[in-house]
């Protein structure tokens, strides 16, 4: 906000004229929309947007995407689908603006061919493991909602397994991707209805836990009583040298960053933090829908966040360990325990 | 001749686009009035193509087939500059160095090699995270990049204790328009002709920065500040000549209206930063030292905000227009400078504010870094009279032209008055190397 005092200075030594015209505008100081604001930008978010890092070219940096949206009317760009939803952008920025929330809106208002065929290939690819995936169903208090990345590397099984040993009362249901692959497309009706799918569900149980911060942030924004796995799991003798990547959407929207690693202290691990970390993080690249529209890009990313550590990763998101080719904590504890 | 230029650099192997949207990121750098047109939608200028080489040698192929037909070249690295230099007002390709983005600490001899297009920003974060720092921050670190920074001969807010980028350049690698790339040994010092610093603050009229060595320092262990308040902006300039002999990492004088801005004070303010071994006791001397009624506080809080710009995105959908003016003097004319460039800008009918820092320091003079904001009826004609008056007191009274921002398309009505007979050897000097005159067209001169 402006300071007042600076706003009655700037109005006592100003000619007759322009104080008048002045006087109109005033109220409606800081009331631009976030696209416009962020477009006005000189780009002060430029050095953590780790599409742009790995594209280099200012057409996918935050706030040239942002003027491409603005300039979108009878039609909008690629680039505009050229983002991750790490919020990296959000956390540098002043105003906080995530560049991709609003880009979001903009993909919402076109039938874009871009969108299409990346929901087709999520379809093909992603959803093909909800299909697929064996599951024993069982009753608990709460539901283990696994998420469409999880069933991709294992990560299922272990987990149910670990969950089993912490004698955790849960659930194991019908799997179902939680939408977000709709949503970050723009694709609203969709998603509206993977999330509706999801709401029937999880009403039969006490709330859901899931490896999946993506799938935790978006229940929880549509009102879902949703709790990421880290948050019931126990420490267990492990040592060594390692890691941690705080997975982009758990430090900045779940806003966990604390607890990983007291959890990895209690388990005897020397923690060597990386460039970008905690709510610095960096994107591994495979959030959001980045890997279904830039696949190449997406590696591209993800080598660029792996190059930044030198020991062991550990982390917990499905996403994150197959991109970074990391543990994921449900591994760490279930192997010892 | 576009269309066959790009041909050749596609069959060559080098990134070229010519899709609509990168052309519209390539539209422009940040000068102010560009964003009035973004904000109708227009933009200021559009490239015929834009080209992504990743090494020094595919920009030597881009700028030898640009020299071959003739087409114009501009060079964009992050676009943050704000004097107009890179606007492709008559089309041809833009080049992108953003592809050029290898970072190599070399912590034994204390440098770094970064590629043109590294973001600041970034560099920064990788070299602090191995205890070290470049301490070159200017206030668009996250936004700019190395060869945009040595282009421009840019200043950091660590500058008074740091020095300038001429300061913290070892060595670089350029290319020239005519493809040919040029080097040199690297060494701590040379004696005999430096003529790396040909382009420095060349704006890329005699060639494309590459790749450039730079120092670093260590991180301080120790970090101190100083915070003063003043009646007069004459009191503070004298006890920041004063402070010069402890050499201060950081310092800055605010002006009444900056000073309410950042600290809610209408005093003049002064803070400053020592740092590394033996700051505290340079503070304590510090303390000693300054006439000015010391306060707490007034340096961290514009540590705290010394990159947040976002002001620019609130005024200016309203139909507001700013800019920064920024000029160096020596210490005699400091004070009359001040007043009468803040006179000078405040005369231009539309001016709602008129404020400076001063934020470089030498053991000669400062330089005085000039905001303004206007509200007029037509945005373009009082942006230009007001620079037109600003510019102008300033060489009145013992200011010159730029401090850091450069010269551009901007200021180049008073490069004569700056440089004087050099701009003779500017001239020869860029058609002897870019004959063709390829690269950045306009800038500087006609």
């Amino acid at each position: 906000m402006i300071n007042p005092k600076v706003i009655s200075r700037i109005i006592a030594n100003t000619d007759i004229k322009t104080k008048l015209r002045l006087a109109k505008v005033i109220p409606k100081l800081g009331k631009a929309d976030e696209i416009t604001r962020c477009m006005l930008c000189p780009n002060m978010c430029l050095h953590v947007c780790p599409v742009f890092d790995a594209e280099r070219r200012l057409t996918v940096s935050p706030s040239v995407k942002a003027r491409l949206g603005y300039f979108s009317q009878d039609y909008t760009y690629e680039a505009v689908y050229h983002c991750l939803p790490c919020d990296a952008c959000k956390s540098a920025c002043p105003m906080e603006i995530s560049v991709n929330d609003n880009l979001r809106n903009i993909r919402a208002g076109f039938d874009t061919e871009i969108a299409r065929k990346a929901a087709e290939r999520i379809e093909r690819d992603l959803f093909k493991n909800l299909r697929k995936t064996e599951t024993e169903k069982r009753e608990g208090k709460i539901l283990y909602f696994p998420g469409c990345r999880t069933l991709e590397n294992g990560l299922f099984t272990k987990t149910v397994e670990v969950l089993e040993k912490l004698k955790i009362d849960f659930a194991v249901d019908d799997l179902l991707c939680c939408g977000m692959p709709y949503y970050e497309l723009g694709l609203f009706e969709k998603f509206k209805s993977a999330i509706n799918e999801v709401k029937r569900l999880v009403s039969k149980y006490e709330g859901v836990v899931s490896n999946c911060p993506h799938c935790v942030a978006i229940m929880r924004e549509s009102g879902i009583r949703a709790a990421h796995i880290i948050s019931i799991l126990q420490p267990v003798k492990v040592g060594g040298d390692l890691s941690y990547h705080d997975p982009c959407i758990m430090a900045r929207k779940l806003d966990v960053t604390q607890e990983p690693r007291k959890l990895l202290e209690e388990m005897g691990c020397a923690i060597h933090e990386p460039a970008f970390s905690g709510k610095d993080t960096h994107c591994c690249g495979y959030g959001g829908v980045y890997k279904f529209i830039a696949p190449d890009y997406a590696e591209v990313v993800a080598k660029n966040r792996r190059d930044h550590f030198e020991y062991e990763i550990v982390t917990a998101c499905p996403s994150c360990k197959t991109a970074l080719k990391a543990i994921d904590f449900v591994e760490l504890i279930g192997e010892r325990l | 001749m576009i269309e066959k230029a790009v041909e050749e650099l596609i069959t060559v192997g080098i990134k070229i686009s010519t899709a609509e949207e990168d052309k519209i990121a390539y539209c422009k750098d940040f000068n102010p009035l560009h964003l009035h047109k973004l904000l109708k939608r227009e933009t200021p200028a559009l490239p015929d193509a834009v080209a992504f080489p990743k090494s020094t040698e595919e920009v030597s192929i881009v700028l030898r087939t640009a020299n071959a037909y003739g087409i114009p070249v501009y060079i964009f690295g992050g676009a943050s500059g704000v004097i107009d230099a890179a606007t492709p007002y008559e089309g041809g390709i833009a080049l992108s160095t953003l592809l050029l983005k290898d970072i190599e600490i070399n912590a034994e001899n204390m440098m770094v090699k970064a590629g043109a297009g590294v973001v600041g920003g970034r560099l920064e974060k990788i070299l602090n995270h191995r205890g070290f720092t470049l301490r070159h921050s200017p206030q668009s670190l996250y936004c700019s990049t190395v060869g945009g920074w040595v282009a421009t001969a840019a200043s950091g807010q660590f500058s008074t204790g740091y020095g300038n980028i001429e300061d913290l350049i070892v060595s670089l690698t350029a290319v020239l328009p005519d493809g040919e790339i040029v080097t040199e040994r690297v060494t701590p010092r040379r004696a005999g002709p430096d003529l790396k610093k040909l382009f420095v603050g060349s704006e890329g009229l005699l060639g494309v920065v590459t790749e450039v060595i730079m120092k670093i320092f260590e991180l301080p262990e120790e970090s101190l500040t100083l915070s003063v308040e003043y009646n007069t902006m004459g009191e503070a300039v004298k006890d920041a000549k004063a402070l010069m002999s402890l050499k201060p990492a950081l310092m800055r004088i605010f002006d009444d209206e900056e000073s309410l801005r950042y600290f809610d004070t209408e005093k003049f303010s002064l803070i400053a930063v020592f740092e590394g071994k033996g700051a505290g006791t340079k503070a304590d001397m510090a303390k000693k030292i300054v006439r000015g009624n010391i306060t707490e506080g007034y340096a961290e809080k514009w540590l705290d905000k010394r990159f947040n710009v976002s002001d620019i995105s609130r005024i200016v959908p309203l139909g507001f227009i700013f800019d920064t003016i920024e000029v160096a003097c020596f210490w005699s004319d400091a004070e009359k400078l001040y007043h009468e460039v803040i006179k000078a800008i405040r005369s231009v009918e539309g001016t709602i504010t008129a404020s400076a820092h001063a934020s470089h320091f030498y053991e000669s003079g400062l330089c005085f870094y000039f905001t303004f904001a206007g509200f007029p009826v037509n945005i373009e004609e009082y942006y230009r009279e007001v620079w037109r008056r600003a510019i102008e007191t300033s060489l009145k009274n013992g200011g010159n032209i730029t401090h850091h921002h450069g010269i551009g398309r901007l200021r180049k009505g008073w490069l004569s008055s700056e440089i004087g007979g050099y701009i003779t050897i500017l001239r020869d000097l860029k058609s002897v190397l870019d004959r063709r005159n390829i690269l950045n067209r306009g800038v500087m001169f006609d």
